[in-house]
């Protein structure tokens, strides 16, 4: 019983590589960018090379190739479930047959619209995890506050977005950690969690989530404590020990990924006949 | 034959992924039936990982654990059978009480083993008193309504509960006042007398391992630095000091007498012993 091995999201992995260093600002950026072309791509081509263009951030930033794919693993269900609907249901007119299943009818177009949109999802997944292997917590909300900043002037609460973000992020661990060990004190006092239907799995639970929820509670109570007695007062006039600061290598990493991403999502033949 | 036995036991935590870790390597020991065994070591020296393969809540990742005979490490094997020999007490148990009574938390055990409902209640009076909290008076109250020591207790009676041969506690007395400290280990040291039940518990206590135990073990970096009685382990008071651990305070009191001349046997663990082999060295007796 290892949750950390199953929830991979959110976590920090310090391998020290040229994607770690980059300013997380530059990272979010990218990635927001690229979560747009995801939806954008439209032919093979396109996700091929977009394939091609994670592949290198994962081998650049030294995380396991394994360890990424790992963090599909809670999506799995998921992307059954939507390429079924999307391969039988696609409510697609027309197009053409490749075999009827009684009154389901399966298109070519279904297919690959079920496989883009699988694709779609596994992509996502990979690029966002790839910003949270890279980006420890504490720089990803500092970047996220700044980039926050100028909506503060129509009532955004950056600064305490930036924080609930930080602590829910610190907490994930904590939290996994605390659960595996109620599970575990309460397999030793004989409690079963994989036995009996829907109801009784779900009533197993409670002797886990009660005390679960318990400290959950204890823990904010004594964070806000701790907050309070270092005199922690919101965002104004705040000082932080570590700059944000652009450097030519951001540039040159959002230069990349801007390119690479207009060449993904304009459709291949568009750049035949633009370079013809 | 030895009631729990460790062969070559080695432990890694999340294999295969940048966080591995190698918690235990290579563990051999075997506790009979009846010893009151204590494990001592610097932190994460492996001490609570060990404790979880005698519950079968972890299994080897390579080595054999046998807990009454039977491995662990076998798929076939029953875990259940396996849980109610061995009674497993966490770090902080009280966190784990969930119940709207505290007669309901300890029955938690007892109904799992699917026993009848006259049984379970006197199982439950029974692992009550055993920790000195009334049934009658205390039954029927939230857990959550009472204090820090006699919720440490009812969490130790839930386990008790399930009336197990093997009593596994880590830090039982941790993050208790003087007084609950004395009150946990004192009902620790009945139950061994009275009901036979052999102990293991891990502290980060040297005098309470001291007045405790019979047998300790020292682990040290996943690996068992010493196993033996308490005195020929407390008598190596320099390695263990490397170790980031020490000695108890009247063993160290006895060594500096020494030190300064005064020729003490200095092997005495326990304020019991320290007046008599004082009294000796300055020949008084």
């Amino acid at each position: 019983m290892e949750l950390s091995r199953f929830v991979t999201i959110g976590q920090y992995i310090a391998t020290e590589s040229p994607v770690h260093r980059l300013d997380p600002r530059t990272k979010i950026g990218a990635v927001t960018l690229l979560m747009v072309v995801i939806f954008l791509v439209r032919d093979f081509t396109g996700y091929a090379l977009l394939t091609a263009f994670l592949f290198g951030i994962v081998v650049l930033s030294r995380i396991p190739v394994s360890h990424v794919l790992r963090g599909l693993r809670p999506i799995v269900f998921l992307l059954a479930v939507t390429l079924i609907l999307n391969v039988f249901f696609s409510g697609i007119e027309g197009g053409q047959v490749l075999f009827r299943l009684g009154p389901l009818v399966v298109t070519r177009e279904a297919v690959v619209r079920a496989v883009f949109i699988g694709y779609r999802l596994i992509a996502l997944v990979v690029a966002t995890s790839l910003l949270t292997f890279t980006t420890s917590p504490v720089e990803l909300t500092d970047g996220i506050e700044r980039l926050l900043r100028p909506f503060r002037r129509i009532g955004v609460p950056a600064h305490e977005l930036a924080m609930m973000m930080t602590i829910a992020l610190r907490f994930i661990p904590t939290l996994l950690e605390e659960t595996e060990k109620i599970i575990k004190a309460q397999m030793a006092r004989g409690a079963e969690f994989e036995r009996g239907n829907v109801f009784r799995r779900a009533r197993a639970l409670v002797p886990v989530l009660v005390p679960l929820f318990v400290s959950a509670f204890r823990r904010a109570e004594e964070l806000a404590l701790a907050m309070e007695a270092r005199c922690y007062r919101g965002g104004e006039k705040r000082t932080r020990m570590k700059q944000l600061r652009f450097a030519p290598r951001d540039a040159f990493a959002m230069g990349v990924t801007v390119a690479a991403s207009a060449i993904f999502a304009l459709p291949f033949e568009t750049w035949v006949a633009f370079l013809r | 034959m030895a009631l729990i036995e460790c062969v070559e036991l080695t432990h890694v935590y999340l294999k295969g992924t940048p966080m591995e870790t190698e918690a235990l390597r290579g563990i051999t020991l075997s506790i009979d039936e009846g010893e009151f065994v204590g494990i001592i070591g610097p932190t994460g020296s492996g001490k609570s990982t060990l404790i979880q393969h005698f519950d079968a809540l972890l299994r080897p990742t390579s080595g054999t654990v046998r807990v009454g005979g039977v491995d662990i490490g076998d798929p076939k094997t029953n875990l259940r059978a396996i849980r109610r020999q061995v009674g497993l007490v966490f770090q902080y148990p009280e966190h784990q009480l969930f119940e709207e009574t505290i007669f309901e938390d300890v029955a938690f055990g007892p109904r799992n083993l699917g026993l009848p409902e006259d049984e379970v209640r006197q199982r439950v009076e029974d692992a009550l008193r055993a920790v000195r909290v009334d049934p009658e008076k205390f039954g029927r109250r939230s857990p959550f309504s009472i204090s820090g020591g006699e919720m440490r207790r009812v969490a130790i009676a839930g386990v008790l509960a399930m009336a197990p041969q093997v009593l596994v506690l880590d830090e039982p007395a941790a993050g208790l006042d003087p007084q609950g400290k004395v009150e946990i280990l004192n009902r620790i040291r009945d139950l061994h007398r009275s009901r036979h039940i052999t102990v293991i518990l891990i502290t980060h206590s040297m005098d309470e391992a001291a007045q405790l135990v019979r047998r300790l073990i020292v682990l040290n970096q996943g690996q068992v630095a010493m196993d033996g009685p308490v005195r020929e382990v407390f008598a190596r008071g320099e390695e263990l000091t490397a170790m980031g651990l020490g000695v108890p305070a009247i063993t160290e009191l006895l060594q500096r007498l020494r030190r300064r001349g005064i020729p003490v046997r200095a092997d005495a663990v326990t304020p019991d012993e320290a007046p008599r082999a004082i009294k000796e060295a300055l020949a008084w007796s």
